[in-house]
């Protein structure tokens, strides 16, 4: 009766036990995997774009250019002639180099650009902002905050810093149903998750027009700009629970031995 | 005590290596094919787990979903491809071309069948971005614009836009066209056909 007992007693701490490890395996080995161990078939924690941007001999630079079809027959023609007087290549189009906030390089002005136009709110501003500033759908002032795709920190204000997202500021009663500051606004093209930690004063951009990029090479991708960012894979709270219970059945487990074969219980 | 522990963490492990060797997707949704790695034979290719799978929805080009790739373990050179499409299904194919990392990559079935590094149009005769269905093709095509052989076109746009065969090199462009090595040419060739969709995009690299 006692003995029967104390087997379920085991069968219990070691089958949690072992459903603890068999949630733990998953996530150990995500985790190994990003940090670069090369675990076979681990692939699978590589990002899609991370796979194929390590194909790719890389971005070709504007100087590359040496040649179109055009060039090479003629090239082919003067390397015929040794005698030939050397050809200077005559440029079909002198390119500018582009500037850095020129409209076709991004849809976003530059963030020192945009602070020089419109003042912008700081984040304790857009969390917490004052009343008399906030009147709703006063134009430019009071966009929902919209943060430049180009930066490789920019983010939306998302889930992290402002709590309640969506929800309209007490501070300003009488408002009507269009709530200035929202969390994540919804603008085609820009990210919702923001990088961890890390919260860059908001920059108001206007949306962009919708011939913005008139020239052909306007980028057609769709959907984000900026990728989700890497997190490290963390066991989630019930995975810790299940293996701190586990632990906790099998030391109960130990702690009930019989008497009888000698093994000292200590404490209560 | 020990021993049924010992033998529960063991039988528990060996159940999480059968678990995880398999495609998880199958569990959750019922409109993705059983994929298994013994399926592509020699380890040529990755299959893609279902988060690889929306990121590629996310990131746009693919016709459909892709479901493997081809593994490619270094960076391409100029004038590389590879081309596998061993135990893949027969069907129409894809092409998805990137002008920022100048891949281009052939896509069966959802199943990548050969990949190589092309050449562009020059910044004077960009090669336009968006999704075109194949229009003609031409084993021996010659362009009457820039009088150049053109092997194994297959045409895109109206005004000339075509992939073909061409000698892929550092330092060199197109007219527009997406110019492939000229053997990587020929086995599109054979695999396309007339509507077959062909992506060209240029994707943002903040990776």
């Amino acid at each position: 009766m006692g003995i029967s007992r104390l087997r379920k007693w085991h069968l219990g701490a070691a089958s949690v036990a072992g459903l603890a490890m068999l949630a733990g395996v998953p996530t150990v080995v995500a985790s190994v995997s990003n940090q670069g161990f090369t675990v076979p078939g681990a692939s699978s924690a590589v990002k899609l774009m991370a796979m194929l941007d390590g194909r790719s001999p890389g971005e070709r630079t504007k100087g590359e250019l040496a040649a179109t079809k055009v060039k090479t027959s003629a090239a082919a023609v003067r390397s015929a002639d040794p005698a030939a007087q050397p050809r200077e290549r005559a440029l079909g189009k002198i390119v500018q180099p582009k500037q850095p906030a020129s409209p076709q390089a991004s849809n976003v002005a530059s963030p020192v650009e945009a602070s020089a136009i419109i003042p912008t709110p700081t984040l304790g501003e857009v969390l917490a902002p004052r009343s008399t500033g906030m009147v709703p759908g006063s134009g430019g002032a009071v966009l929902p905050p919209v943060i430049g795709g180009g930066g490789g920190g920019g983010g939306t204000p998302g889930s992290p810093g402002s709590p309640g997202t969506g929800e309209t500021p007490p501070t300003t009663p009488g408002t009507p149903d269009t709530p200035p500051v929202e969390g994540t606004p919804i603008v085609p093209g820009i990210p919702e998750t923001p990088p961890p930690g890390e919260l860059p004063p908001v920059i108001i951009v206007p949306p962009p027009s919708g011939g913005g990029n008139p020239t052909p090479e306007t980028p057609v991708t769709p959907g984000i700009d900026q990728p989700p960012e890497v997190v490290t894979a963390v066991p989630e709270p019930g995975t810790w629970m299940m293996l701190l219970l586990g632990f906790g059945m099998i030391g109960r487990a130990m702690r009930s031995r019989p008497r009888r074969r000698g093994v000292k219980v200590q404490g209560a | 005590m020990i021993r049924t522990l010992a033998l529960a963490s063991v039988l528990a492990i060996v159940l999480s290596i059968g678990v995880l060797s398999r495609d998880a997707e199958t569990a959750r949704s019922s409109t993705s094919p059983v994929l298994h790695a013994g399926q592509f034979p020699g380890g040529a290719r990755v299959l893609l787990t279902p988060d690889q799978r929306r990121e590629a929805d996310a990131v746009g080009g693919f016709v459909q979903t892709p479901l493997s790739l081809l593994r490619v373990e270094r960076p391409m050179h100029y004038g590389e491809y590879k081309w596998n499409d061993e135990g893949v299904p027969t069907g129409r194919i894809s092409i998805r071309v990137d002008l920022r990392t100048q891949l281009l990559s052939v896509f069966r079935g959802g199943h990548e069948i050969g990949t190589a590094v092309v050449l562009y149009g020059a910044d004077t005769k960009e090669t336009p971005l968006g999704k075109f269905p194949i229009l003609w093709k031409g084993k021996n095509h010659r362009s009457s614009l820039y009088d150049a052989p053109m092997p194994y076109t297959l045409r895109l746009t109206g005004d000339g836009v075509a992939i073909h065969g061409s000698n892929v090199r550092w330092g060199a462009a197109t007219h527009g066209c997406i110019g492939v090595p000229t053997e990587f040419a020929s086995h599109l060739f054979a695999e396309a056909r007339v509507g077959d969709p062909v992506v060209i995009l240029r994707s943002s690299g903040n990776v």
